[in-house]
């Protein structure tokens, strides 16, 4: 495509009064030789638009470049046809206007560099041709619980058709043992009959959803869009395709066995909280204790049996203290002399429910209080004595009990074969924390690793069943907003819009598999001869592979190593007989770089001698970008990306993780070539650290002073 | 205790809700209460723990507790609940609940907690007197002469001092009983009995007198300022009462006394002091419900009683002076039938809290209990914010 450049600086917002904007375009026309470079007042109302549109239609221009406002604003207002229109934007006002002393040399000499940086973008970048397949829009949801079958309903509510898989014979999961359920509307206090068995006809007689019980999932293979699912069922298999997937699988009692001293399995009038509801479903509602179907008259609660404790969950399972506030009101419904005790580590009943809680503390039958229970032990006729400390009460008690119900947590149902997916990084959905999976639970709890494959209901995070059902809604939606995204070839979460995908250059590609061990996503597998097979509907762009690749061979049509090669090589670069330092930051687009943007909304001045290139993720800096920029002279290279690590913010999971053990790496060789490797730091900065930013560039400006001038510069 | 099985009662919590304790179970424990109270002390902090007990319906453990006793119900407790369980009213609750237990005999505790009673307990002194008056024969003609009420306190001396035995009597044993309960269930720590019994005693009337720890309430410091005028109102007409049977009595003393006579200005002073101090409380109690909180039928009895008494006592005296001798003889009936409702229903009214509240302060100086800061907790916090 031949290659048309515009220029159009606005002076408006500041700019004007900040720098001299007839330099600028000095720049742009002299030394980048631009043919059309204008200025306007007010690039972003009618008639700078207007101007623009006007050259792109008479003059040919195919690469605009808006000098102006950062980019994360007025995005539609400078933009033209996406598909032949490259549109690079310099942000003069947020990182130059309003964050730097107006009219000063410096100032002058940052706002130049950022021109040059972008006409050598956009003389590069090409708009993006998207990766277009024929994408089948069906929904897989594995799971016919609450949650799944909630989201199988929900899809087909907005026209898509839905594969739903359960292991069981029966649909409904675990909702379907419950007696009574906890009131699903205000004011939150009734219990109501579990009306599970209406959603269950409902699945089974829809028309729009493919129903397979005690089916399981063979395999699953391809990518988002098109996936090849094998299924299981009564000895045969069959392949469907589905677009995307709702994993959800639900979760098991934690087994109150292994927890000592309390009799569980051994004593018959100790149960748990599963146990419980059967014996109410069998009583119909009359609580009897199962060693001699004996009315109960005492009966105690304990609560974070296994949780809360690092020896067994370290989690709270946030349902266990109402399911036990619920089965108290069916012990004081079957008999309203009875006693119900509650020992509890903290009563934690999230949302609305505090109403329940509310209500169900007035109720003079039920005793709570916080306390360890210590033990329990069976007397001769069967009854129990718990053995309370640390109470409320201020001593040691012990509480006679015809039955004991202990309050268990919930465990993902993750531990067994569900997706099996045909991926070169693993099977099954890479896990967080304790058996749940996730992406980034800080920032988008709904994502997994695995791009259009959502968790939903308790395999997520442990919920009762209204709570599922509005996740179970959510991840139906999230997985129709993934294969819509898909069908138009753009990027899903946290990048959806983005129509780029990463292109291999695969004649020099030493098959080093580095870029398929370190997507984080999964979406490179390996072809016969072990050399990289993109799946792009897998990919969300985060260009973690471009960072690894030591070849340089992977790129996109707007960013790539060279592009931001060649950017880094455009910044002029002061002698060293100037005395000025050139510091270059690599900043991640989604905290790093709107941190910077932020700070100049708030006219927080910092050093002018940064310069400031946006990263799609930390991972995706290439080495060699360092070494193009301490060849240049530049005194000192920061990487600003999120948190890494324990709580990690990347939100490409391990972007900024892997930027700093490339950087490690880089260490060593700067000190071959006698560089101090103190001139390279990566930094953590999430968005709301804007006001630390003029102190961290002064740190390290002051460090980088120290080390005195890059002794490559003159070369 | 430990190897014990804790007995709840559910009925307790149903005497306690009846008694104005209804918002007692909405309580979740977190201490704010405790934390907000400028009385509570560090080693035994109230009213968080006597919350749980009367949720859990632990009678034994109420009954002989001294705290309840130590909270004068200002309401900053109930104003900082963030569960709106109204601490300050169970504790009040509790108090009602305590002395009708200890009421001896206990039919007398029931029929001072419920109106339908009230007639049956006013007709007892008014048929007394009637009977007096029958025997002077002084119903079918108005005594000439000067009105002297002492024609009539010749008899009536005898029915009040019968009347103040018995009473003592029915008091001294419950308030063994409490002494009892409280010594059996606190754990006494290493400084118990070190203050020596009149020591503490000597110390719960410096505390009663200076009304020290009610004057550190918050939110509903009115209340001290109502409660100091019939206190020392009560007091007042106290002393002149005992000094006019005495004088009467022993030294026959001429009656009515002059209006300049020193104990007789004490007399109208302590009636005055009694009237405002009432009327202040019946201000706070209708006009600030928001922080006074509830007021329940022992309340609104007794305090009632209180301002007739002044009110009456008064009222005769005005009467007296005008001359009208049988609408003054009349409005002194009157007076003295109330008069016999204090005195003679003493131990089973929230008059009681009198001396069960001087007992535990007894108690608690004699246990060696800590005393609360004497700095309110807002002082503190200032302080620490300061700092």
């Amino acid at each position: 495509m031949d290659k048309k450049l515009g220029v159009y600086i606005c002076s408006g917002c500041d700019i004007g009064d900040s720098v001299d904007v007839d330099k600028l375009l000095t720049v742009a026309k002299e030394e980048q030789k631009i043919p059309i470079c204008i200025k306007h007042a007010n690039l972003c109302n009618a008639e700078g638009v207007e101007l623009i549109k006007k050259d792109i239609k008479e003059q040919g221009v195919n690469s605009v470049i808006v000098a102006a406002c950062s980019p994360r604003v007025h995005f539609d207002t400078f933009s033209f046809d996406p598909s032949s229109i490259y549109v690079e934007r310099v942000n003069l006002r947020e990182h130059v206007a309003w964050s730097h002393v107006p009219k000063e040399e410096d100032t002058q000499m940052l706002a130049e560099d950022y021109i040059r940086m972008g006409i050598t973008k956009a003389k590069k970048a090409n708009p993006p041709k998207p990766y277009i397949e024929t994408i089948n829009k069906t929904l897989l949801v594995i799971g016919g619980g609450i949650s799944g079958m909630t989201s199988a309903m929900e899809a087909t509510k907005a026209g898509y058709k839905v594969i739903l898989v359960e292991k069981a014979p029966v649909l409904g999961g675990w909702m379907r043992r419950w007696y009574k359920q906890l009131p699903q509307r205000p004011p939150y206090k009734e219990l109501q009959d579990v009306d599970i068995e209406n959603t269950i006809n409902e699945v089974k007689k829809h028309p729009d959803i493919k129903l397979f019980t005690s089916a399981e999932i063979e395999n699953i293979s391809g990518q988002p869009g098109m996936f090849d699912v094998s299924i299981k069922q009564d000895g045969k298999t069959v392949v469907e395709r589905a677009g995307s997937i709702v994993v959800s699988t639900g979760w098991k009692p934690y087994d109150a066995g292994k927890v000592e001293g309390l009799g569980f399995g051994t004593y018959p009038n100790v149960v748990n909280n599963v146990i419980m509801e059967d014996i109410a479903v069998q009583g119909k509602g009359k609580i009897k204790r199962p060693s001699d179907n004996k009315d109960v008259k005492s009966v105690v609660f304990v609560q974070c049996v296994g949780s809360r404790d690092k020896n067994h969950l370290p989690y709270c399972s946030s349902v266990c203290c109402l399911a036990s506030l619920k089965q108290a009101s069916y012990v004081r419904s079957s008999n309203p002399d009875a006693k119900v005790y509650i020992v509890y580590k903290d009563m934690r009943t999230p949302g609305q429910y505090e109403n329940f809680y509310k209500d169900k503390q007035t109720d003079d039958g039920i005793f709570l209080t916080k306390g360890d229970v210590s033990g329990i032990t069976e007397n001769a006729d069967k009854s129990l004595t718990v053995n309370v400390k640390n109470t409320l009460i201020g001593e040691d008690i012990n509480i006679k009990a015809d039955m004991v119900i202990l309050a268990t947590g919930m465990v993902p149902a993750t531990d067994s074969s569900i997706l099996n997916l045909q991926y070169r990084q693993g099977k099954e959905l890479p896990m967080l924390k304790y058996g749940f999976p996730d992406s980034n639970f800080i920032c988008f709890p709904y994502e997994t690793q695995r791009t259009a494959i959502y968790a939903a209901g308790c395999v997520r995070q442990p919920a009762e069943s209204k709570t599922c059902k509005d996740d179970a809604t959510g991840a139906a939606l999230k997985a129709i907003q993934a294969v819509e995204l898909e069908s138009i070839g753009s990027a899903v979460h946290p990048r959806a819009g983005d129509l780029s995908y990463p292109i291999f250059f695969m004649q020099k590609c030493t098959s080093c598999k580095r870029c398929t061990e370190e997507c984080p996503f999964g979406a490179i597998d390996e072809d016969e001869k072990g050399s990289p097979k993109p799946n792009p509907n897998r990919c969300r762009r985060c260009g973690v592979c471009m960072g690894a690749c030591p070849e340089r061979i992977v790129s996109f049509e707007n960013y790539s190593v060279d592009i931001v090669s060649s950017m880094l090589k455009s910044i002029e670069v002061p002698g060293e007989e100037e005395e000025k330092l050139r510091i270059l930051a690599f900043a991640c687009e989604n905290d790093a770089y709107p941190a910077f943007d932020i700070a100049g909304i708030n006219r927080t001045m910092f050093n002018p001698n940064i310069r400031i290139i946006p990263v799609r993720c930390l991972g995706s800096v290439n080495i060699v970008w360092i070494a193009d920029a301490l060849s240049k002279g530049i005194d000192g290279i920061m990487l600003i990306g999120c948190k890494f690590g324990e709580d990690y913010q990347c939100h490409f999971i391990k972007g900024s993780e892997l930027a700093n053990r490339r950087m490690e790496n880089l260490k060593e060789v700067l000190q071959r070539l006698v560089l101090e490797p103190e001139r390279v730091k990566v930094m953590e900065l999430a968005i709301s650290d804007y006001d630390k930013i003029p102190t961290i560039m002064n740190d390290f400006m002051a460090k980088v002073n120290e080390l005195g001038p890059n002794p490559y510069k003159s070369f | 205790m430990a190897n014990n099985i804790i007995e709840t009662d559910s009925d307790l919590i149903k005497d306690i809700t009846k008694l104005g304790g209804g918002s007692l179970k909405k309580c979740f424990q977190c201490a704010t209460c405790s934390v907000v109270c400028n009385l509570s002390s560090d080693d035994r902090p109230f009213p968080r723990k006597e919350m749980i007990w009367a949720q859990w319906g632990l009678k034994d453990k109420l009954l002989s507790d001294p705290d309840v006793w130590r909270c004068y119900q200002c309401g900053d407790c109930s104003v900082y609940c963030p569960r709106g369980a109204k601490p300050a009213e169970v504790m009040g609750a509790i108090r009602n609940y305590s002395f009708k237990n200890y009421a001896f005999p206990k039919f007398m505790g029931k029929a001072l907690s419920s109106p339908k009673y009230l007639p049956l307990l006013f007709a007892v002194p008014v048929i007394l007197f009637f009977l007096v008056l029958q025997y002077m024969g002084a119903l079918s003609s108005v005594p000439t002469g000067s009105i002297a009420f002492t024609r009539f306190d010749n008899y009536v001396d005898v029915i009040f001092v019968l009347l103040s035995v018995l009473v003592l009597l029915a008091m001294a044993k419950g308030v063994l009983e409490f002494w009892k309960n409280m010594d059996q269930n606190n754990t006494h720590g290493t400084a118990y009995g070190s203050a020596g019994i009149y020591n503490s005693i000597l110390l719960a009337v410096q505390e009663v007198l200076t009304h020290k720890n009610f004057k550190k309430c918050d939110a509903n410091n009115i209340r001290y300022t109502g409660h100091l005028g019939i206190f020392y109102g009560f007091i007042a007409l106290f002393i002149v009462t005992a000094i006019v049977f005495i004088g009467d009595r022993v030294f026959h003393m001429s009656l009515p006394m002059g209006q300049v006579n020193p104990v007789k200005i004490l007399a109208n002073l302590g009636a005055f002091a009694l009237i405002v101090g009432c009327s202040i409380a019946f201000y706070n109690r209708l006009g600030r419900k928001d922080k006074a909180g509830e007021s329940y039928y022992y309340d609104w009895l007794f305090l009632s009683v209180l301002f007739l008494i002044g009110a009456t006592g008064l009222l005769t005296e005005i009467i007296r002076l005008s001359g009208y001798a049988a609408a003054a003889y009349w409005s002194y009936f009157i007076h003295l039938t109330f008069v016999f409702f204090l005195i003679g229903y003493f131990p089973y009214s929230k008059f009681a809290h009198l001396i069960y509240r001087f007992v535990a302060i007894i108690y608690s100086k004699y246990a060696g209990m800590s005393e609360p800061a004497e700095d309110s907790v807002s002082e503190r916090i200032e302080e620490k914010s300061v700092a």
